[in-house]
């Protein structure tokens, strides 16, 4: 476990590059474009070495993004967006919320929060996106115009998140109680399962309107999700 | 002692002969709810006898698998937790449980405000403890013959534990048709011995009031 000292050290370091960027002349121009970049940065810098847990690992543009925390002594998790580019070279970015999902979305590489905020790369730097997801959203389907978000409904009894995936293009949403295998898309419909207490469903549906079109679809949700549901 | 429940008015009341003590106390909905995953029923009205007080596990809601305080292991460089069994061996939460180990942070997250693995399992839905009742069918207060335990239960939540836990403030909500009760109260209660077994315990109809 590595203490976080240094990226505190770094979020007040930036604090400082962002109050001291007040008052630029024409004859500076890069320079207000080099602290504006800097300014639309959400993410710090950190050391490029192993996170101490990884979760989430997914391969873009022939880099490879992950999502895991460092942990300081205290058990204490900070995100952490962690990058290992075609050459090898590692890039940490520390983030401000859990990561739920690192996605292509119209030529972006996109981080989604745990909020449902979202983090474009731009430049290697990865800043504010004006995306905004369902908490807790997993992408399960993007193409040029349309992205599915899905949100599993939470385990606590109590919680009414119920689950659900929203469409932005054609925009529909619909409730699915989903929780630990996301829902997929395959052939275009989407496939989930459901697990109820007593019983589990298999769901086919429309992704032109979010229609359920079958409750009882084993096989189309067995071959695409690939894994028996039954187990 | 006797303990009467007015779900229409979120009441609970205690009747101790020399005391009469009221508690808020959130029964289910007063028809059939709408829930996809279980939906929500009345806290049935009828008189019962109270059974016993201990911690409560059941595979019906993933997270109350494991009972309440069970020691955990974080690990996170195999990304799991790890959870003490009674053998004091150490089993998967991921395997045995189906919770991942970011779920944990999540979900602990959403409860204490903290990125963290807690040392002990906080999420069991019935919380700590769970008083659980039976319709004493020949009256001789022990459950017994062809009698059962009611799925409806006292208890508290993850969420009021969490904000209890924290000095905020405890709303309590709707419940399945169980009665969820503040986890002050449920301690006074308990203090007071009004979940002695074999306390009188009636549930009034909805329209009913103390």
């Amino acid at each position: 476990m590595k203490s976080l000292s240094l990226i505190a050290a770094l979020v007040s370091t930036t604090a400082a590059i962002g109050c001291s960027s007040t008052t630029v002349s024409v004859a500076e121009q890069p320079i207000i474009q080099e602290v504006s970049s800097e300014q639309k940065s959400t993410t710090i810098k950190l050391p490029a070495i192993e996170p101490d847990n990884i979760y989430l690992t997914r391969t873009l543009n022939n880099a490879t993004f992950s999502a895991g925390f460092f942990i300081d002594s205290n058990g204490i998790n900070s995100p952490v967006i962690s990058t290992i580019l075609p050459d090898g070279a590692r890039r940490n970015y520390a983030v401000e919320e859990i990561v739920t999902d690192i996605f292509s979305y119209q030529s972006i590489i996109i981080a989604a929060l745990l909020s449902g905020k979202t983090l474009a790369l731009d430049s290697g730097e990865w800043v504010a996106n004006e995306l905004q997801l369902p908490y807790n959203a997993t992408v399960i389907h993007t193409n040029k115009a349309n992205l599915i978000a899905c949100a599993p409904f939470s385990p606590i009894k109590s919680s009414n998140m119920r689950g659900g995936c929203t469409s932005i293009n054609p925009d529909w949403h619909i409730s699915i109680p989903w929780r630990s295998i996301p829902p997929k898309v395959c052939n275009g419909h989407i496939y989930a399962m459901i697990s109820l207490p007593n019983k589990n469903e298999y769901w086919k549906i429309s992704t032109v309107n979010g229609e359920i079109l079958n409750r009882d679809a084993y096989q189309g949700v067995s071959e695409c999700l690939n894994r028996s549901p039954s187990l | 002692m006797e303990l009467h429940f007015y779900p229409g008015v979120h009441t609970l009341v205690l009747n101790s002969g020399k005391q009469r003590l009221q508690f808020e106390a959130w029964g289910g909905p007063a028809s059939i709810g709408s829930d996809p995953y279980m939906p929500e029923e009345p806290t049935w009205p009828g008189q019962y006898i109270i059974h016993s007080t201990s911690p409560y596990r059941t595979p019906t809601w993933p997270a109350s698998k494991l009972a309440w305080g069970t020691k955990l292991r974080d690990m996170p460089k195999i990304n799991d937790v790890w959870y003490e069994l009674p053998s004091g061996k150490w089993g998967s939460v991921q395997k045995d449980v189906g919770f991942s180990r970011v779920e944990i942070t999540k979900m602990y997250f959403q409860l204490y405000g903290k990125v963290t693995v807690p040392s002990f399992w906080v999420f069991n839905d019935f919380g700590p403890i769970s008083i659980r009742w039976f319709k004493d069918l020949n009256n001789n207060k022990v459950l017994d013959g062809k009698e059962t335990l009611s799925g409806q239960m006292f208890h508290t939540t993850p969420q009021d534990e969490a904000n209890t836990a924290l000095g905020k403030k405890v709303n309590l909500t709707p419940s399945h048709g169980c009665i969820h009760l503040k986890p002050k109260d449920r301690d006074l209660l308990i203090a007071k011995k009004a979940f002695a077994p074999k306390t009188l315990f009636i549930v009034h109809k909805y329209h009913e009031k103390p």
